[in-house]
């Protein structure tokens, strides 16, 4: 919290689930829906497997999202404020920082923002109940997926 | 030798007595003797004097019969038997005889040389004076004596000496009999006393006190004390005794104690619980029956060697319960010694392992799955990040036809990634039933390629030197495990940019045996492993990953190793100059039959 | 027989050779009155009164002897008034006839008188040699001699054939 105070202080536009500026506290989802109906949403993939993020961004970009890539979780971290994405997109298993404790940091920096982890490991069984206990849900998708799933299931939480 | 005290002091006494009184009436007696002789022959000589001087002028005046009335005298000395006078050329002057038979028997006067006097040899004693008037001689007297007189003095004498002698005898045999009481009956009834105690073994008689303060009184107060330290130490003894058989009976061991020369002679309860045996059956070397025939031989002659070399016995083998079932029980035997360092007897103790065998089996197989488990996710991760890609890359060249060739080429490299994988990994899964031939270089290519993506995101450089001589026998899967935990542990603790160094080779062991084999070795320039961690590096659930992995990994590597007769060695600096950890293991060519395998692992190998 | 060897006497003594042996043999049992200063006697001597019928035998017997520690010496003599400084007198038969005379003479003095005139003890004699079985005895007259100051050997008066006179008496 410590940090979204500083950012505030700093003067940039952040969520700041204290005070929020505009009525994006009360409804934080309708929110949502006007951010898609006024622009594109924002995806920010991060994996360390190049060949993923770069035809993940090209197919999402094709798809009307506004996609960009990362490869590490402090990458994502750090490209959060210039980005500020609605969804992101994560692998768990990264050298570094993992995609659950990515996750995590996220929402304690966006709340609001939509974190869907994808991985190819049936360990992430485990982080997940731990992240769990921590009172963190994440949603979850299995590698490999069709894109046009993927697809779908980014536009399902944005539509609802 | 053989007499009791009392008849040796009995014995002592009167031979003391007779001898000392034997001595002294011979001193006496021969004293008395002398004395006696001599005082006889003085008399016969101043007889003989007076008659002379008396006789000297019958002499002179040739007087014959004067001279036979002073020879007549002598008739008042009853000791002698003849007395004569002669003249100066010794004729027969005048004669006195004692008794008849005698009577005018002239003797000739005898030359002095001649008169000997000896007792008992002369029956007569004679003594022969001249006369003198005026220093001239006018005549000579020589009178006989018979040595009656002697004789009834010695008889009197060894009559005496008789009587003393019985009085002595009789003494002796009273002060004996006083000094019974005072010295040889404490003793004989001390010596009875002993015998008794050691027949009955009770130690709880005591003698009773003489009264008296002297060396007997002490060797009896001394006897007393000895029994009753006897009496102490017994106790202490069986005291000390149960509480070894309480402490014995009361741990979960079965427990025994051998012979120096081996035999086993007591077991603890436990024993007896668990084989269900009884005393009488273990008697004479029962615990081979108890034994697998298997195994017995070796048992038998590495328990000999133990017994005569005095060494610290130790091995694991199988006894059989009482419900006819093998537990596998880790047996330890130690020498007692005594003072001078031989051996008195061994003291053994048999653990029941078996359940810590079942624990450590089903503990290696659950790493085993465990470490299965972790290589399929990490395969299966490995396979799904290039399907994935490939899924975003077909649909993109559904997309956009035009660029289509694009994504169908780099579609095809993931492919062609996926394909390797599955083909190195095949196989991993199964694993065989009994070893095989198998090179360790291909498996080593097999886990390298399984972490290739790995090695090329640290950007690892990999230096290999794999000889194509790397053939061994074992079991394939166990041996890619443990290359791999080897590997992923070098990749996990090296930096970007690290360096791995693996090089497998022939070569002999670094033993005596020097059995041929071959060496992998793998090298990183991670941090290393500090000095006081390399000891616990290969304890299970020892681990320095603060999340991740089970810490069984190398406790794991080590026991697979082992498994395979081999040998694993790790050095490790932390200098910061030249950090880093090799870990080089040795793998025999072949594997040693015989050898004892856990009943577990060989119940698999039957089954 | 005798204390003595004869020298160059024959194996048969005769009387007179006992009676010279005798006469020698006199001092040691008889006690002479002691005298002193001058009248102490120098020799012990035998003295023959009469006719010497010993010859040379009581020469040779006395010849170098010493009786009582003086020197012996035989003298012969013709009067009775010449016996000063005998102690032994031995009158001969040839005196025979003066015999009472001489013995009157010579009473209370100490000189020793003998002889072998028959009764010669009787007549006052002192020792009077008589022969009994051959062999040559005498007789003791005690009186004179106590008269005379002699004392006999008790041993003497008990080899004598009689003794007179006197407390002992045989």
């Amino acid at each position: 919290m410590t940090m979204v105070q500083l950012h505030y202080d700093s003067g940039l536009w952040f969520f700041d689930p204290a005070n929020p500026p505009g009525g994006f506290a009360d409804d934080p989802e309708g929110a949502l829906r006007e951010i898609s109906n006024s622009r594109r949403v924002r995806v920010l993939v991060v994996d360390d497997e190049p060949t993923i993020t770069e035809t993940l961004v090209e197919i999402l970009n094709g798809e009307g999202f506004d996609a960009m890539a990362a490869s590490t979780g402090e990458a994502g971290l750090s490209s959060l404020q210039s980005f500020m994405p609605d969804v992101i997109i994560s692998d768990v298993v990264m050298p570094g920082m993992n995609g659950v404790e990515f996750g995590i940091r996220v929402r304690s920096l966006f709340p609001k923002c939509r974190i869907i982890l994808f991985s190819g490991q049936t360990a992430t069984v485990d982080l997940l109940s731990d992240a769990r206990k921590h009172g963190h849900e994440f949603e979850i998708v299995p590698k490999p997926i069709k894109p046009q799933n993927l697809i779908a299931m980014i536009r399902r939480g944005v539509g609802n | 030798m053989n007499e009791s005290i009392a008849k040796k002091l009995t014995l002592l006494n009167v031979i003391a007595s007779v001898t000392a009184l034997l001595c002294a009436s011979a001193a006496f007696f021969a004293y008395d003797w002398t004395y006696a002789r001599r005082s006889l022959l003085n008399r016969m000589s101043i007889e003989a004097q007076i008659i002379g001087y008396n006789c000297i002028t019958p002499l002179v005046f040739n007087d014959p019969q004067s001279a036979q009335r002073t020879l007549e005298a002598l008739r008042a000395s009853p000791h002698i038997i003849y007395g004569a006078v002669y003249t100066p050329a010794g004729r027969f002057f005048a004669g006195y005889w004692r008794g008849a038979k005698m009577e005018g028997h002239l003797l000739p006067l005898p030359a002095p040389s001649q008169i000997r006097n000896r007792f008992p040899f002369d029956s007569e004693y004679a003594v022969v004076e001249p006369i003198f008037l005026h220093d001239k001689l006018v005549g000579t007297v020589y009178l006989r004596s018979d040595v009656g007189e002697l004789i009834a003095r010695l008889e009197s004498y060894l009559t005496i000496l008789g009587i003393m002698s019985l009085v002595s005898l009789g003494v002796a045999l009273v002060v004996s009999r006083t000094a019974r009481e005072a010295i040889s009956s404490p003793i004989v009834r001390l010596a009875e006393t002993a015998r008794l105690i050691s027949r009955d073994n009770n130690f709880a008689v005591r003698m009773e006190p003489t009264g008296s303060r002297d060396e007997i009184a002490v060797l009896i107060n001394s006897f007393n004390s000895m029994l009753s330290e006897i009496q102490r130490r017994d106790a202490a003894l069986q005291e000390s005794e149960a509480q070894f058989r309480t402490l014995a009976d009361s741990v979960p061991q079965l427990a025994w104690m051998a012979e120096a020369d081996g035999r086993l002679f007591w077991y603890n309860q436990r024993w007896y619980d668990y084989t269900g045996t009884t005393p009488e059956q273990m008697l004479g070397g029962g615990w081979e029956s108890l034994h697998d025939s298997k195994t017995l031989p070796d048992v038998v002659k590495r328990w000999k060697a133990s017994i005569q070399t005095g060494m610290r016995f130790e091995m694991v083998f199988p006894l059989r319960g009482k419900n006819g079932t093998y537990r596998d029980f880790l047996t330890i035997a130690a020498p007692l010694r005594d003072s001078h360092g031989s051996i008195v007897r061994w003291f053994g103790t048999n653990t029941d392992i078996t359940e810590r065998r079942r624990a450590e089996d089903a503990l290696r197989e659950s790493e085993k799955l465990a470490a299965t488990g972790r290589l399929a996710a990490s395969i299966a991760h490995e396979i799904n990040n290039p399907l994935e890609a490939l899924a975003n890359l077909l649909f993109l060249a559904k997309r956009q036809p035009s660029k289509s060739m694009n994504f169908l080429v780099t579609a095809e490299q993931e492919l062609d990634r996926i394909a390797e994988i599955t083909r190195h990994t095949l196989g991993f899964y199964r694993d065989t039933s009994t070893p095989v031939k198998m090179s360790v270089s291909e498996i080593a290519d097999g886990v390298l390629a399984l972490y290739d993506r790995k090695l090329r995101f640290k950007k690892i450089s990999l230096i290999k030197r794999f000889s194509q001589d790397a053939t061994i026998c074992g079991f394939p899967g166990e041996i890619r495990q443990v290359l791999a935990n080897l590997v992923a542990n070098a990749i996990e603790a090296m930096p970007v940019e690290g360096r791995l160094k693996i090089k497998i080779s022939p070569a002999r062991e670094f033993t005596a045996a020097g059995r041929p084999g071959v060496r992998f070795t793998i090298l990183d320039n991670g941090p290393g492993i500090a000095s006081e961690q390399m000891t616990k590096i290969f304890e299970p659930f020892y681990t320095t990953k603060k999340d991740v992995g089970t810490g069984l990994g190398l406790w794991l590597t080590q026991n697979l190793v082992r498994k395979h007769q081999g040998s694993i060695r790790v050095r490790s600096a932390v200098n910061h100059g030249r950090c880093g950890t090799a870990f080089s293991i040795f793998f025999p060519r072949e594997m040693v039959q015989n050898e004892y395998l856990p009943a577990q692992s060989r119940a698999e190998a039957e089954g | 027989m005798s204390a003595r060897s004869v020298p160059a006497a024959s194996s048969h003594p005769t009387e007179n050779d006992v009676e010279a042996a005798y006469l020698y043999q006199f001092g040691n049992f008889v006690q002479w009155p002691a005298k002193s200063g001058a009248d102490k006697p120098k020799a012990f001597t035998i003295c023959v009164l009469g006719d010497d019928p010993f010859g040379h035998v009581l020469e040779d017997t006395v010849r170098g002897s010493k009786m009582n520690g003086l020197p012996m010496a035989a003298r012969q003599i013709g009067n009775v008034r010449d016996t000063a400084g005998c102690q032994i007198l031995f009158i001969s038969s040839s005196q025979k006839d003066q015999l009472d005379a001489d013995l009157l003479t010579l009473r209370g003095a100490p000189i020793l008188t003998v002889s072998d005139i028959s009764d010669f003890v009787p007549r006052g004699g002192m020792i009077q040699f008589v022969l009994i079985d051959n062999r040559v005895r005498f007789e003791i007259g005690l009186p004179s001699a106590q008269i005379a100051g002699l004392k006999l050997s008790s041993q003497l008066l008990k080899v004598a054939v009689a003794v007179r006179g006197g407390a002992t008496m045989k």
